[in-house]
């Protein structure tokens, strides 16, 4: 059973381009999708549109349905209650998704107490439980830092752990790693894993790298020009199975991203 | 052996009182011979790019380019020097001024480096061999795309004839199946104008493509060089073996047999 439902989803301007086409694709809760596309394919449109955060002159059509509840059709001052605390998402870039001037105890626990009403105290309890959640050890001095005084990695931990306050039932994750060294690329996927693993949220995870995707997600989803290409999982898109466009983006991304082989001896 | 074209040795750079960005680093860049430098944030690729570009001097040890210390302060020898070593950057977008004409843009260093002949003949011949057609001179630079406009910078650097191409992070802005394309295209471009590149990112992929050497980066040192092949695949330090293993890769398609 579908958690999160997105049906005929289309993006239109005021001037009448259509920049999304009839997108439609679900995830169940506990449930990991890639969706994959190049620049321009859409995929970031989508989240937005799934968050109901597209830009002034958008309009989304069609339906986005959270356990049978169409989003689309709320009113804003729903949506509000719906985007964090049911529906989460983590950007790119953590350096601007976080506030420079908060401390990330505040940061995190705001929206705790916002949307779960507990006492200062409680806020700060559960937000060194979630920066625990996130694995990171020392809590009391991230909690009283500032973002610029964390490492990239632990400013993606930290962004995670937000998105993570209110516990949602769906994490958006957008290019959660492309702005990250390798190494801390590697952590920040197994974490994705693990968290989903440990709270049984469904993960979306939208990217244009296909290896990271195949480390975290079995199902797949490719874009291009605005529209779904095919609804696929990572090990048939491995296996050639499918459009031919999504063989093209696999073997282009073994092909950048092969390493010599030792020579035979 | 032969004077190499480009060498550091010992070479340190600080920042203010305490940032050691280098902390002694060792490097030969030979003819022929390509070098990929690796290394993530915070390593010194940068520090260490700009160095090799003459564009910073070390705090010690010394740089030296065919064998002389180069004198930041004599124009000529800079001029000379500008004229065979060239740089292609990371993002087209912002190292292509967008208010001039690709003609205009890839005779640039042509123009301040004073180089003799005929510029309109050269800037053709460089485009041609970048893939792209004559008539795109009197076009702009957003007229293209992101794959277009790195052939637009790489031809603007093989303008002056360099013999040392180095390239900063030149497909990470890129789009996939594009970067496979820009990579194909600076190994043929190596092969055929005999240039010895220096390839300066965080892709082990990209160097493993394109240079015979690879020298990784941490922490302001070098902790491993080599031949590529054996750096790749038989790492000997623990941090080029973690880096290794962090690099996501698909998994093959077809099981062994």
């Amino acid at each position: 059973m579908s958690l999160l439902e997105v049906d005929g989803l289309t993006v239109r301007t005021s001037d009448g381009r259509t920049l999304l086409d009839g997108v439609t694709w679900d995830v169940a809760a506990g449930a990991r999708l890639g969706i994959i596309g190049e620049s321009g394919s859409g995929k970031s449109m989508t989240a937005l549109a799934v968050l109901g955060l597209l830009p002034a002159g958008m309009r989304a059509t069609g339906h986005v349905r959270l356990d049978g509840t169409d989003l689309l059709a709320l009113p804003p001052r729903r949506m509000d209650a719906v985007r964090g605390a049911q529906v989460a998402m983590v950007f790119q870039e953590p350096l601007t998704a976080l506030d420079p001037l908060m401390t990330v105890g505040r940061q995190i626990s705001g929206p705790v107490r916002l949307h779960q009403r507990l006492s200062r105290t409680a806020a700060r309890e559960e937000a060194a439980r979630l920066l625990r959640l996130v694995q990171i050890d020392d809590t009391e001095r991230v909690l009283g830092s500032y973002p610029w005084q964390l490492s990239g990695g632990q400013r993606q931990r930290v962004s995670l752990a937000m998105a993570l306050a209110c516990r949602p039932r769906v994490l958006l994750a957008d290019e959660p790693t492309t702005a990250l060294d390798v190494t801390v690329q590697a952590e920040v996927l197994e974490l994705l894993d693990d968290v989903v693993e440990r709270t049984g949220l469904a993960l979306v995870l939208v990217t244009h790298d296909l290896p990271v995707v195949a480390r975290v997600a079995q199902d797949l989803v490719v874009m291009r020009d605005g529209a779904v290409v095919e609804r696929t999982t990572v090990p048939r898109a491995l296996a050639g199975d499918g459009a031919a466009y999504t063989r093209e983006l696999v073997d282009a991304a073994r092909a950048v991203t092969a390493l010599p082989t030792p020579e035979a001896r | 052996m032969s004077t190499p074209l480009l060498e550091l040795t010992g070479v340190t750079r600080t920042f203010g009182r305490t940032t050691q960005a280098l902390r002694g680093v060792d490097l030969r860049v030979e003819a022929g011979r390509g070098v990929g430098i690796v290394g993530e944030s915070g390593a010194g690729k940068s520090t260490l790019l700009r160095l090799l570009l003459a564009l910073d001097s070390p705090t010690s040890g010394t740089v030296t380019y065919r064998g002389e210390p180069l004198d930041r302060r004599d124009r000529a020898a800079v001029r000379r020097f500008r004229r065979d070593v060239q740089v292609v950057f990371q993002d087209p977008r912002s190292s292509l001024d967008p208010r001039q004409r690709v003609g205009s843009i890839v005779a640039e260093p042509l123009r301040s480096l004073r180089v003799e002949g005929d510029h309109r003949a050269r800037v053709c011949e460089v485009l041609a061999s970048v893939g792209l057609d004559a008539d795109v001179v009197d076009r702009y630079p957003a007229q293209f795309s992101g794959g277009q406009r790195q052939r637009i910078a790489i031809a603007r650097a093989l303008a002056p004839r360099p013999s040392v191409l180095v390239a900063d992070e030149p497909v990470s802005a890129l789009d996939v199946s594009v970067r496979r394309q820009v990579v194909d295209l600076l190994a043929r471009l190596r092969d055929e104008h005999g240039l010895t590149l220096v390839l300066v990112s965080h892709d082990i992929a990209i160097v493993g493509q394109l240079c015979e050497r690879t020298v990784v980066l941490h922490d302001g040192l070098v902790v491993e060089e080599g031949a590529t092949r054996e750096v790749l695949t038989a790492p000997r330090e623990p941090y080029t073996q973690r880096l290794l293993a962090a690099v996501p890769r698909l998994p093959d398609a077809t099981p062994a047999g």
